[in-house]
């Protein structure tokens, strides 16, 4: 699916500080990319801003080539879905009318369309396994179930593209793996992916590209095996960290280990 | 949809002078005795039409309420409906004002207060739910303290009395001179509230959610209020204030079938006409007198409201 979201010279302040400092970023359609920051760095930030959320203070955000602030936010939310990383519903919606929801961006057509909506909308519950809990209160779910649920009505959607905060969040270590390897598969059918994400290692199997966003501005961005190395994961994270390859996959440890993992200062 | 009808034509024969349904039909048809079309048109259509809009027109503004401000237990005077028509009205009556001047008062005084609590959402430099709800807060605040100051300089004789038995809500002093006015508007802002099923759903949301969905969150939450508030300011001109029907109506609506508001609010908007219905009939036939309609309200809804909230609605709402 062709689509390309791209950022240049992205700035953002809020209450005097700069969050953003002239970021050049550029989604292409097909791609699936992890965005690596610490807490704080501006990632929730970012995402909303190429989300049309909130508005850059200055620079440009492009949705296939066209200024964001010329979209509708009806046209931006049939082009990309948003999966964020909290989620409480106070009215006791279920399963199934939550993920109904993400049908809203699609114009009703006549009576017709309801069946589009629905066999949308059972694809999706299908695709997260959440028809068992299809009938199930939102409010009565656990977090993970929750966070399912609000990947199967971005699913719903039908985007060309999915933005995604944090989406492991929360997940059960089962859940982890089979969620990253459904974003996998989405973005091999062709889908554009951008997660955010707080561990390195399951994006090194799976993403096409990671960037690091670091005090407010891209650190380093490029193919996972160049990004997700000892010597940019030691300075994103401030800690001295040693990698371990086995076989595709690569993982982490720290070199020191200091009394309490907080430097003495 | 049935019981609608039925319970009307119920409420036109109940009274001191009692009519059965089949002379209550007759009246309506114009073929009933002098009597039985005097009582019927003059006397008890106004009031019981008045109170089924009443009852429908809170009920859509509460369930309304409760969507745009994403909390099951907010009801229209959030943002100082209530006590700004409470205020409106109480001006009215030390201003030695008639009927329709306390009406028009009230109406306007809830309006105002809206108002109010949207400019000082906006000196907080808030657009979001805080900013409106501390906005309400502090207008509430204000116009209950009015309302007060002039209770307190009320003459106690008959002012004080008028503005009180006024606060208790009553249907007593209804005619089709007020309906004229009320019953259009009333029926276009609950009418714009039941088209906006699907906007209320989004709105029950996160804004970013429903903006990511497509949704203009700000502009349409606005529009909403302004309908909700336009709905029970009218509503608080028509009768007073009249509790307990915006908070419990869309909490029974939910229990009976879910949260989608495609399916709740015809049904809240329903169960508020019957119910109210019902409840003025109790006001007029259950004591010689009259008793208050607000009084009746307030004791049936905190009664029924236990039970609605032991049912499925609370304990899901408090996780």
């Amino acid at each position: 699916m062709k689509f390309s979201l791209e950022a240049r010279d992205l700035n953002f302040v809020r209450g005097g500080r700069s969050v953003l400092k002239g970021i050049d970023f550029h989604l292409r359609g097909g791609e699936m990319v992890g965005l690596l920051g610490i807490n704080g760095a501006g990632k929730s930030t970012f995402l909303r801003l190429l989300l049309g959320l909130l508005r850059p203070s200055s620079g440009q955000i492009l949705l296939d080539g066209v200024d964001l602030q010329d979209w509708r936010r009806r046209e931006i939310a049939s082009r990309i879905a948003y999966v964020p990383q909290a989620f409480d519903v106070e009215l006791p919606f279920t399963v199934r009318e939550m993920v109904t929801l993400g049908r809203a961006p699609h114009p009703r057509e006549g009576r017709f369309s309801a069946g589009a909506d629905r066999d949308a909308v059972d694809r999706a519950l299908t695709r997260l396994a959440l028809q068992p809990l299809a009938d199930r209160p939102c409010a009565e779910l656990s977090g993970g179930e929750r966070q399912r649920v609000m990947l199967a009505r971005a699913l719903a959607q039908e985007t060309p593209a999915l933005v995604l905060d944090e989406p492991t969040n929360g997940l059960d270590y089962g859940h982890q793996i089979r969620l990253l390897d459904l974003l996998r598969r989405l973005a091999d059918e062709g889908r554009t992916i951008l997660l955010t994400s707080h561990h390195p290692e399951e994006l090194y199997t799976r993403a096409d590209r990671v960037a690091v966003l670091k005090e407010g501005d891209i650190l380093a961005d490029g193919r996972p095996d160049a990004i997700i190395h000892e010597s940019v994961m030691s300075a994103l994270y401030a800690v001295p960290l040693a990698q371990i390859d086995h076989g595709h996959h690569r993982f982490f440890h720290s070199r020191e280990t200091s009394s309490d993992g907080y430097p003495d200062a | 949809m049935a019981m609608l009808p039925v319970v009307l034509v119920m409420a036109l024969g109940a009274g001191r002078y009692a009519l059965s349904p089949l002379e209550v039909l007759h009246a309506l048809a114009g073929d009933g005795s002098p009597m039985a079309q005097a009582i019927v048109w003059h006397a008890r259509l106004p009031r019981i039409l008045a109170a089924a809009l009443l009852g429908a027109g809170l009920s859509a503004s509460g369930g309304a309420c409760q969507a745009v401000f994403r909390n099951p237990l907010v009801a229209p005077d959030l943002l100082g409906v209530l006590s700004g028509a409470a205020f409106g009205a109480a001006l009215s009556i030390l201003l030695g004002a008639g009927v329709a001047g306390i009406q028009v008062g009230a109406f306007c005084g809830g309006l105002l207060a809206m108002g109010g609590a949207l400019a000082v959402a906006r000196q907080l430099g808030g657009r979001g739910l805080l900013g409106l709800v501390l906005g309400g807060l502090i207008v509430n605040a204000l116009f209950t303290a009015a309302v007060s100051m002039l209770k307190y300089i009320a003459d106690p004789q008959d002012q004080l009395p008028a503005i009180i038995y006024w606060l208790m809500g009553s249907l007593s002093q209804i005619g089709w001179g007020t309906l004229g006015w009320t019953a259009p508007l009333l029926i276009v802002a609950t009418g714009a509230l039941l088209v906006l099923c699907h906007t209320l759903d989004l709105l029950s949301l996160h804004d970013d959610e429903a903006r990511s969905l497509g949704l203009s969150v700000t502009a349409w939450r606005l529009a909403i209020i302004g309908l909700a508030t336009l709905a029970a300011a009218l509503t608080v001109s028509i009768a007073g204030i009249i509790g307990w029907v915006a908070l419990l109506m869309p909490h029974l609506a939910r229990l009976l079938v879910g949260a989608p508001h495609a399916r709740m609010m015809p049904l809240c908007v329903l169960l508020g006409a019957i119910g109210v219905v019902l409840a003025d009939s109790c006001a007029r036939i259950l004591t010689p007198g009259e008793i208050p309609l607000g009084m009746i309200t307030e004791l049936f809804g905190a009664t029924a409201f236990i039970f609605v909230l032991r049912g499925v609605g609370w304990r899901r709402e408090a996780e």
